[in-house]
């Protein structure tokens, strides 16, 4: 019997175990009309019920003591909402879900204040948007579109070509997005981005990524390859800046799968440090820093560990972890699980970069729910971050989907317009 | 016959945008669900997937050029949100997120070898395991697993024959 025929079989015998599928549930809108931002709620507000997995509210969220459980630091003098919404930068870039006219995800430009759309920029043809990051000036973007090369060998995985492009927007004009292609090359291998970064002045592109995961052909281990590279470039001319790697084979984490921010890559407003997580997308894992002038190559013994993340089971655990762009705090995202239900909301908390300590709760979420995340997005001076906040909740058997936007500053919740219209929300999709 | 459908004739697309999508639904959700099972060895999970396939076709009916390509475009849909589950779970330690229950004990009624084979399917790099379940597992044409996955054809037979090497040699080590 050949592998074919096993597998075969192994797919009629699968198929004999399943149980009937449930009825689809569609919500009662019409087509069209849940693709448009929403009108902000009354009462209870953005606390909504979105479907599994999927349905996401963003938030856009100062570092407010909403709920102080873990000791006793006070919390900052908190900017009033307006002034939240104010000092949070306006316009963002978002990878939409697939456009089904190419199969690959337009950049959708758009201005979180109004909820309007400036421009939908499609990808360029034979490439697909894979991740993009923004500078501090709120209108340039950098964007990563991935497409693939033939095989070096034959029955070699083929490798991914990156291309980067910038995206600058100009609002209010007849060409509110334009998009450049940059002479920016990641190495002639396979790489898998797991961070990207536009450092604050627009000037350098910071990436860490993981190269060489072509192997023989039958490898099934493709996921140890390379080591992680962090590398940044000059904007203007493309070319290489610093490279700092981790010892091969010491890091066995797989990478890829469509996330082009898995480390959660950034910068500090002084363009002086890179922070992220590392190794990515695993436990245990560690939030590290890396001064960006020091000296050295490597990636471990160049930057310093500045948090452990917390054990994933846990309530304070890190879905996604940002340092802020003062390089003082940390504010991380956590995410519950439909075991354990909201019981563990989905919330943001505070640590300090100086200590690695868990300093305050800054947001909880306070509503019902079958499982949720909270993602950070945006870090800035001052105590303001703009997150994004998932949660599903099942009436029934019937899974409901909604999202609604907003700032929460001051205990108070201001609606902001950032739809997110993908089924997923995934690092390095949505930029500011 | 589609093999995702089971049926040998495509759905009669009419009526309100509600009503297509549900028959579309009707017809091809059993097929998704299996795929999605393949990918995540869950069955609420992959449920789970395919319901918010259909809604995201559903929000977008009104933009599709042509409704007769939304099979391939949901296809695509429930790929890509496997690949998001997927990457949650490599998050995590293995056992925060275990399959729901009942799937677990409906995998526990396979018999050994088929338990063996999907296991080692489930080793497969990503595309490898995607190339092989929609080309191997599901019958899926070059052409069709080449659009499901965005991917040319070149990559599917490249993916997909390496990843049958693979799966060959798992099966090999571990009898």
């Amino acid at each position: 019997m050949t592998v074919e025929d096993r597998l075969r079989a192994a797919t009629d015998a699968l198929s004999g175990t399943m149980r009937q599928v449930r009825p689809l549930a569609l919500p009662p809108e019409q087509p069209g009309r849940v693709s448009r931002p929403r009108e902000p709620r009354r009462g209870r507000g953005w606390l909504i019920p979105l479907t599994a997995a999927a349905a996401v509210i963003a938030v856009a969220a100062t570092l407010v003591a909403v709920r102080d459980d873990r000791g006793p630091t006070q919390a900052p003098t908190a900017p009033t909402a307006n002034a939240a919404v104010a000092s949070a930068p306006r316009y963002y870039v978002q990878l939409g879900s697939l456009n089904p006219a190419n199969g690959f995800r337009d950049a959708i430009v758009g201005d979180s204040r109004t909820g309007k759309t400036l421009a939908t920029v499609k990808s360029p043809a034979g490439v697909g948007f894979a991740g993009v990051t923004g500078a501090a000036d709120d209108r340039t973007f950098v964007i990563d579109a991935t497409s693939e090369t033939k095989p070096i060998k034959p029955n070699e995985w083929p490798p991914l070509t990156h291309t980067w492009y910038q995206l600058r927007i100009a609002p209010g004009t007849q060409h509110p997005a334009e998009l450049t292609k940059l002479p920016i090359a990641l190495p002639a291998d396979s790489a898998g981005v797991v961070g990207l970064a536009l450092s604050p002045d627009a000037g350098t592109l910071a990436v860490l990524f993981q190269p060489g995961q072509a192997g023989p052909a039958g490898d099934s281990a493709r996921g140890a390859g390379g080591p992680f590279t962090l590398r940044t470039f000059s904007l203007v001319t493309g070319k290489p800046l610093r490279t700092w790697t981790a010892p091969e084979g010491k890091i066995s984490t797989t990478v890829g799968g469509g996330s082009d921010n898995e480390a959660d890559l950034t910068w500090t407003a002084d363009g002086q440090t890179l922070a992220f997580m590392f190794p990515p997308a695993a436990w245990p894992s560690y939030e590290r820093t890396l001064n960006v002038t020091g000296k050295g190559t490597s990636l471990l013994t160049g930057s310093r560990p500045v948090l452990a993340i917390p054990n994933p089971g846990k309530q304070d655990n890190c879905l996604s972890l940002l340092l802020a762009s003062d390089g003082r705090t940390m504010v991380c995202g956590s995410e519950t699980t439909g075991s354990h239900g909201c019981q563990q909301e989905p919330q943001f908390n505070l640590y300090s970069a100086a200590t690695g300590k868990l300093t305050r709760v800054l947001y909880r979420y306070q509503g019902t729910c079958f499982s949720g995340e909270a993602a950070v997005v945006w870090t800035g001076a001052g105590g303001t971050a703009i997150g994004v906040i998932a949660a599903e909740r099942i009436v029934k058997t019937r899974a409901t989907t909604d999202w609604e936007v907003g700032v929460l500053a001051a205990g108070k919740f201001t609606p902001l317009h950032v739809p997110m219209p993908t089924d997923y929300y995934d690092p390095g999709q949505l930029a500011f | 016959m589609d093999p995702l459908t089971d049926t040998h004739s495509p759905p009669v697309l009419a009526g309100s945008p509600a009503g297509q999508v549900t028959a579309l639904y009707q017809a091809y959700a059993t097929g998704l669900v299996r795929l999605a099972m393949l990918m995540l060895a869950d069955q609420q999970a992959a449920e789970d997937v395919v319901q918010e396939a259909f809604l995201g076709l559903y929000r977008r009916w009104g933009s599709l050029a042509d409704p007769g390509k939304a099979p391939t475009y949901v296809r695509s849909s429930v790929l890509n949100g496997c690949r998001t589950v997927l990457r949650k779970r490599s998050r995590h330690l293995p056992s925060y997120r275990e399959p729901h229950a009942e799937s677990a004990e409906a995998l526990a009624l396979l018999g050994e070898e088929h338990r063996e084979v999907l296991a080692a399917l489930r080793r497969l790099p990503a595309r490898q395991r995607e190339a092989v379940v929609l080309r191997h597992c599901l019958g899926l044409s070059e052409d069709e697993t080449a659009q499901a996955m965005n991917i040319s054809r070149g990559t599917v037979k490249s993916a997909s024959s390496r990843g049958i090497a693979t799966l060959a040699r798992i099966l090999k080590e571990e009898s």
